[in-house]
């Protein structure tokens, strides 16, 4: 969970790890692995996963304006 | 040189032989520049998924569509659809090597996303090295080790 709770983060069986808008409900955004994830804690705003293949530690970005 | 990422979706062949074409007619330079722009990279894995994007970079022999073909081809196992909007773009932009040729284009798939997203804040933890998957053309005709790296 975030901190100030404002989204909550979850891992599945299939590698994908998603972060989910309390408020509403909605998928913020996804990222998709390699093998199972087993396991996922949170530490202020980075997001700790593991499973098949070992940890993974990532950040929730928030998006910036277009430039492709 | 012509946006062909911003074809409509609509344009299943152009989807699926534009690169064929140009390589046909000569025309490498649009080629590259097609092949090395990140929203055809993004817009054709929606499109076709990653063999069709792999049958693109092999048209051309430059080191970056090289560098670009085998991570498509070694991580089309999680480079199916996503969901929502910009999770399919984070997900590449976390199997692309970084190196001088290909950092570039993370630069510019990440700093694109107008959305949140998830970004690797170390290397991803490495297995063994194992057989390249092999890919042929189309949505549920790739192969992977079930074993593949993370």
């Amino acid at each position: 969970m975030a901190p100030d709770g404002s989204w909550l983060a979850t891992a599945s069986d299939d590698g994908e790890i998603r972060v989910w808008d309390r408020a509403t409900g909605a998928t913020l955004t996804s990222l998709r692995v390699a093998g199972r994830l087993d396991h996922l804690a949170t530490v202020a705003t980075t997001i700790i996963t593991a499973g098949a293949h070992g940890p993974y530690f990532l950040t929730l970005c928030p998006g910036t304006h277009p430039t492709l | 040189m012509s946006a062909w990422w911003q074809l409509p979706a609509e344009h299943t062949y152009l989807w699926s032989w534009l690169p064929t074409h140009l390589h046909q007619a000569g025309l490498g330079h649009e080629l590259r520049a097609c092949l090395h722009h990140p929203r055809w990279l993004v817009r054709k894995l929606e499109q076709t998924g990653p063999a069709g994007l792999e049958t693109d970079l092999a048209l051309s022999p430059d080191p970056l569509s090289r560098a670009l073909g085998t991570a498509i081809r070694q991580n089309a196992h999680v480079l199916a659809p996503l969901n929502p909007l910009g999770s399919l773009v984070a997900t590449l932009a976390t199997r692309l090597p970084g190196n001088n040729l290909t950092t570039p284009i993370i630069h510019k798939l990440l700093t694109g996303l107008s959305t949140p997203h998830l970004r690797a804040l170390t290397p991803y933890p490495t297995s063994p090295t194992l057989p390249s998957p092999t890919t042929t053309a189309g949505w549920g005709r790739w192969w992977w080790p079930r074993t593949a790296p993370g």
